[in-house]
């Protein structure tokens, strides 16, 4: 099995630096294969809407940067682990640049789930994702927003299985451990 | 003293952005008001000074930020996030301000674009700004990044939305409902768009002599040979 960690906080974030850590660790532990990524410091572009991945190269992004790799292993995994600060209730600008440049792995035509019309995804099998936002005051509307959207992208990108976390930046590292282990124990992986 | 618009197209195509053309045709409206306006497109990266100096600037001037961008993955696409993150770094330089969203989706419904308004609503609380209302567009494909007047019979909706919005900005007041009524009506019949969608997206694929492949799954590998 395989396993992506992406992680979309700054450079300097310690905590997200040490959950990365601690995650890669637990996850090799359960005999994964993973990659992790420090987001801010790989060169990747944004999506520019230019919809070459559906219309003249099928299901591939052709900016030549890290992303393209980052996809692949993507699309080839089990479990994807994405550490974000919560951004007014979304995604930090370093997560979305990712999830944004995810388009290749869709078609370009409608599906309807519950009544909610997406696009069809490209491949039968998706990966789950485990999403985990760090806020860093406790804001119910925000943190309801955050979990609304991870569920819509539930259709629309990820998995049906794929969840949000949130965790309070002033967590003590037993509860990050305590949080993680739960965490991953609501994906299926322990 | 007139009120001072600023545009920030949060579209990162180069060609045939329909949030671009939303800009002009609004500006334009505004342009007919006497209301004073500026357009800028947001940088597909922002450089270390730049890009991002330059747009703090005109921000700075503005009295009115109508930020408009199209639905990506549920959301608005990341070069407005990252936007937003250096407007909060630096917004003590930047306040006072009214904020107006524009909101296009690719998908049939309007509604879509339900969550990201709430984030950019979460924006707006954050900067301390004045919440002007959301327009939010559906259908966008139908539009495909031609001026608003090339089909006018289908997006006379729109344009009277815009006018009304630029009639609501001039005075300072916030959007009205039946502009956002207007802007949130499907163009098309819902299942029409569907249809018309899927067909172009053919009929493009095998002009580009791809049509055959176009459920081809090139990111599958063998899972061993990546890790």
């Amino acid at each position: 099995m395989a396993a992506v960690i992406l992680n979309g906080s700054n450079n300097d974030d310690i905590l997200s630096l040490t959950m990365a850590r601690c995650l890669q660790k637990m996850l090799s532990a359960y005999y994964y294969r993973v990659s992790s990524y420090l987001l801010a410091q790989e060169p990747i572009d944004n999506c520019v809407r230019c919809f070459d991945c559906w219309l003249k190269y099928p299901g591939e992004c052709q900016i030549a940067d890290k992303c393209k790799d980052i996809s692949i292993k993507i699309a080839n995994s089990s479990l994807v682990v994405a550490i974000t600060p919560v951004t007014l209730g979304g995604y930090s600008a370093e997560l979305k640049k990712i999830i944004d440049r995810q388009l290749p792995t869709l078609l370009p035509f409608y599906d309807k789930t519950n009544g909610e019309t997406h696009y069809m995804k490209r491949y039968s099998t998706n990966p789950t994702w485990l999403v985990i936002g760090i806020v860093y005051r406790r804001n119910e509307v925000r943190e309801q927003l955050f979990h609304r959207l991870v569920a819509r992208n539930r259709l629309t990108i990820f998995n049906e299985n794929s969840i949000a976390k949130i965790l309070s930046r002033d967590a003590s590292a037993y509860e990050i451990q305590s949080f993680l282990k739960t965490a991953l124990s609501s994906v299926g992986v322990i | 003293m007139s009120v001072r618009v600023l545009f920030i197209c949060g579209d990162t195509r180069e060609v045939k952005s329909t949030t671009e053309q939303l800009g002009r045709f609004l500006l334009q409206a505004c342009v007919e008001l006497n209301v004073s306006t500026s357009f800028a497109k947001l940088p597909n990266q922002f450089g270390p000074n730049g890009h991002l100096m330059e747009l703090l600037a005109a921000i700075e001037q503005a009295d009115v930020l109508v930020l408009a961008y199209p639905l990506i993955a549920d959301s608005h696409p990341a070069v407005v996030v990252r936007l937003m993150e250096e407007m909060i770094k630096h917004r003590n330089r930047i306040r006072g301000k009214k904020l107006l969203i524009i909101a296009s989706s690719s998908y049939p419904k309007a509604s879509r674009t339900d969550i990201s308004i709430a984030i950019c609503h979460a924006f707006c609380d954050e900067m301390d700004y004045k919440w002007l209302g959301a327009l939010a567009m559906g259908e966008e494909a139908v539009i495909n990044g031609r001026s608003l007047t090339q089909h006018s019979r289908l997006t006379q909706p729109i344009i009277t939305s815009l006018q009304l919005t630029a009639e609501a900005l001039s005075k300072g007041h916030s959007v009205p409902w039946e502009a956002q009524k207007l802007m949130a009506k499907p163009m098309i019949p819902i299942k029409l768009y569907e249809h018309m969608v899927a067909w172009n997206y053919k009929h493009v694929a095998n002009k580009n002599k791809v049509g055959k492949h176009i459920f081809a799954q090139p990111y599958a590998f063998d899972k061993n040979d990546l890790f």
